[in-house]
């Protein structure tokens, strides 16, 4: 067990705005579970730990020792083998092309013998079931596959300490379930975690410590889960303006969905389910035209393809699933009075009712700092209220509900299921978390091996 | 061949053809590089696309001669549409038989190029992609704005730098969290040896490139 301690850790990116105030706290054997609101320090607390803090930006004060050390005099490659970070966004955590070249690239940073590194590479292959995946384009996986990934290479690392950043957040059950099981396996062989995460569910019996995080130091707390709902109870389906006929989907490797032929519903959401890799974001990207698909697209009788993209992003409002890449603006401010200038429903949206959802998302603290500046679950939620007050007729969301803390989540579930049904719009959602929406869902769409069947009540 | 080799061969002829005049020798740079694909199996279709894309440059570059020459129009125009052709062919037996990541291993390897200059010219070319795809949500992100997403829109490029900006800032961080630091030494269990004869035999190639400068070919 490594003896990491921070002590009296003062630390801010801007001056007089402090996430860590006189800070203190030691890493424990075992697996550690921080939770806490969105923007609240977390990830920054997680960076601090393992020295990219403030060598990346901000000022700190206090101490951070690695086994009496100061941090930052450890050697980069010592560092790294003795503690593991697991970025929020695995995808852009990776410098070279395949998977090997990846494992690769981390294990040679160690100046390990080359016998050693083969060996362990091998090793990691086989333990996270990337061996079909070796030589396949990290680019080129889904957001589980590369979350393996990513693991896979602290695995090869050998780091006693392991820090993950909401790392289930864009991943399905089953993948879940299987890195939970790994997590276990490797608690097991000493190694210990601590693990940032909104969502508590699967960590009764795994998680050691349980605290919620706050800008002087950690709380102990116990943990709060939601079920996952297996079956939603359903109301009718209404009627839509919006379905698809015949469509296929696929990328450059696969085709991902066969003539599949469905309609969304006016004044409800809708879930799009499905394993990581199934193609949901793929088919998203197509029924908004950015990607290219086989079949036709109907909007109140007139087919897609003959309408001009300009024309069509009036009509269906994509939420990507990275928030970042919705902002058009730099301040939150500036990208708020956008949205509010050019909403489909200016008599709904009026400004009253504009702060009011901009209170309740919690972001009135930070209408004036840069859209970059914020955290990932602000960024969510900025994104969500973005769309929710521009009101295109068609809301396609993908993954609106990920790294969410419990309390946005409810706050941007509600908010969502009242716009929608107020102004009738029609709305699908990508999800993989699953609890809380019983109420909210009045369908649901599963795309599994290349078929979306309706579930029907 | 090593590509370290062919990359110094590529440099020094590419110099030596700057102030050579004569057609022959540019010619037989061409062929040499021909038999070398060849014996490399490079694709054909790669090597016809290239030779379409400079088709341009290289007619152009020819008829300006013809034109503005002083004397001896023909042979002007000749002697640098062949030159650029040379340079073309040159730069292939580079690219075309070894990948970019075997190049970059081998001048790490060979000629000392700097470690992190390596992997950030990697991880920015594997990042294309991101670009790529994120260059188009952009401008669907302006367009769902009423806002103009036109190429000549400045704020969208604004807006792909600062995307740039924040994937390189957390690829930096996520390569030092893996333990990558430019100035340690690294294992490299991929390493091409290079044989001394080599070097001789590109030595050797370069002397009777020089030696055909005193033979005054046309």
């Amino acid at each position: 067990m490594i003896n990491l301690t921070l002590n009296q850790v003062t630390f801010a990116y801007r001056q007089g705005s402090f996430l860590l105030e006189n800070f203190s706290y030691q890493v424990q054997a075992g697996v550690t579970l921080i939770t806490g609101k969105s923007g609240s320090g977390k990830t920054t607390l997680l960076k601090i730990m393992c020295g990219l803090l403030p060598t990346y930006g901000g000022t700190l004060t206090g101490e951070v020792l690695l086994e009496h050390q100061a941090l930052d005099r450890v050697p980069k490659n010592e560092l790294a083998a003795q503690i593991g970070y697991l970025m929020q966004n695995p995808s852009r955590s990776f410098a070279m092309k395949t998977v090997e070249d990846q494992l690769l690239f981390g294990l040679e940073n160690l100046q390990l013998a080359p016998d050693v590194i083969w060996s362990r590479l091998e090793e990691a292959l086989v333990k996270f079931n990337l061996q079909k995946k070796r030589h396949q384009p990290v680019q080129t996986l889904s957001g589980g596959e590369q979350q393996k990934v990513a693991l896979a290479q602290i695995y090869c690392q050998r780091s006693s300490l392991i820090l993950l950043d909401e790392p289930f957040a864009n991943i399905d059950a089953k993948s879940r379930a299987e890195l939970l099981e790994l997590i276990k396996d490797l608690k097991k062989q000493k190694i210990s975690f601590v693990i940032c995460d909104h969502d508590q569910n699967g960590y009764q019996g795994l998680a050691d410590f349980v605290y919620e995080f706050t800008s002087t130091g950690l709380k102990t707390t116990h943990l709060k889960s939601y079920p996952p709902v297996e079956n939603f109870t359903l109301p009718q389906k209404a009627v839509s303006k919006f379905k698809a006929e015949c469509l296929s989907v696929k990328n450059p490797s696969q085709v991902l969905l066969l003539e599949a032929s469905f309609s969304l519903a006016k004044g409800q959401i809708g879930l799009l389910s499905g394993p990581n890799g199934s193609g949901k974001s793929t088919l998203l990207a197509a029924l908004s035209q950015l990607n290219a698909y086989q079949g036709n697209i109907y909007y109140d009788g007139r087919v897609a393809r003959k309408r001009k993209l300009k024309k069509w992003a009036q009509i269906v409002g994509l939420g990507f699933q990275q928030a970042e890449e919705q902002f058009t603006e730099i301040l939150v401010q500036d990208e708020i009075a956008l949205a509010q200038k050019n909403s489909q429903h200016p008599d709904y949206w009026t400004k009253a009712q504009v702060d009011q959802l901009t209170r309740k998302l919690n972001l009135t603290g930070v209408l004036k700092q840069s859209v970059y500046q914020l955290s990932g679950g602000q960024q969510k939620k900025l994104q969500l209220l973005l769309l929710l007050v521009l009101a295109p007729p068609v809301l396609l969301l993908d993954e609106p509900l990920a790294g969410l803390d419990y309390r946005s989540y409810a706050v941007v579930l509600e908010n969502l299921a009242q716009t929608v049904k107020d102004l009738n719009l029609e709305c699908l959602m990508v999800s993989h978390q699953r609890y809380l929406l019983n109420g909210y869902i009045a369908y649901e769409l599963r795309l599994q091996n290349k078929q979306l069947v309706e579930v029907r009540r | 061949m090593n590509p370290a080799v062919i990359f110094v061969i590529m440099c020094t002829f590419g110099l030596d053809l700057a102030f050579e005049k004569s057609v022959w020798v540019n010619l037989s740079i061409i062929l040499g590089c021909i038999v070398f694909l060849s014996l490399k199996k490079a694709a054909l279709k790669k090597i016809m696309l290239a030779l379409l894309w400079s088709a341009p440059l290289v007619l152009g570059t020819g008829w300006s001669q013809y034109l503005y020459a002083r004397q001896d129009n023909w042979h002007a125009a000749l002697i640098y549409a062949s030159r650029a052709e040379a340079y073309l062919f040159l730069a292939l037996i580079l690219l075309l038989p070894y990948t970019l990541e075997k190049i970059l291993a081998n001048l790490r390897d060979h000629l000392h190029l700097p470690e992190h200059f390596m992997y950030g010219l990697l991880a920015a070319l594997n990042m294309a992609g991101h670009i790529r795809a994120e260059w188009r949500r952009i401008r669907y992100a302006f367009l769902l704005k009423h806002k103009s997403a036109s190429v000549l829109n400045p704020k969208l490029y604004v807006k792909i730098i600062v995307y740039a900006l924040s994937l390189a800032d957390d690829l930096a961080q996520a390569t030092t969290a893996q333990g990558f630091d430019a100035l340690n030494v690294r294992t490299h269990v991929q390493y091409d040896y290079l044989p001394k004869r080599q070097w001789l035999l590109a030595g050797l190639i370069f002397l009777l490139l020089i030696g055909s400068n005193f033979l005054n070919l046309w």
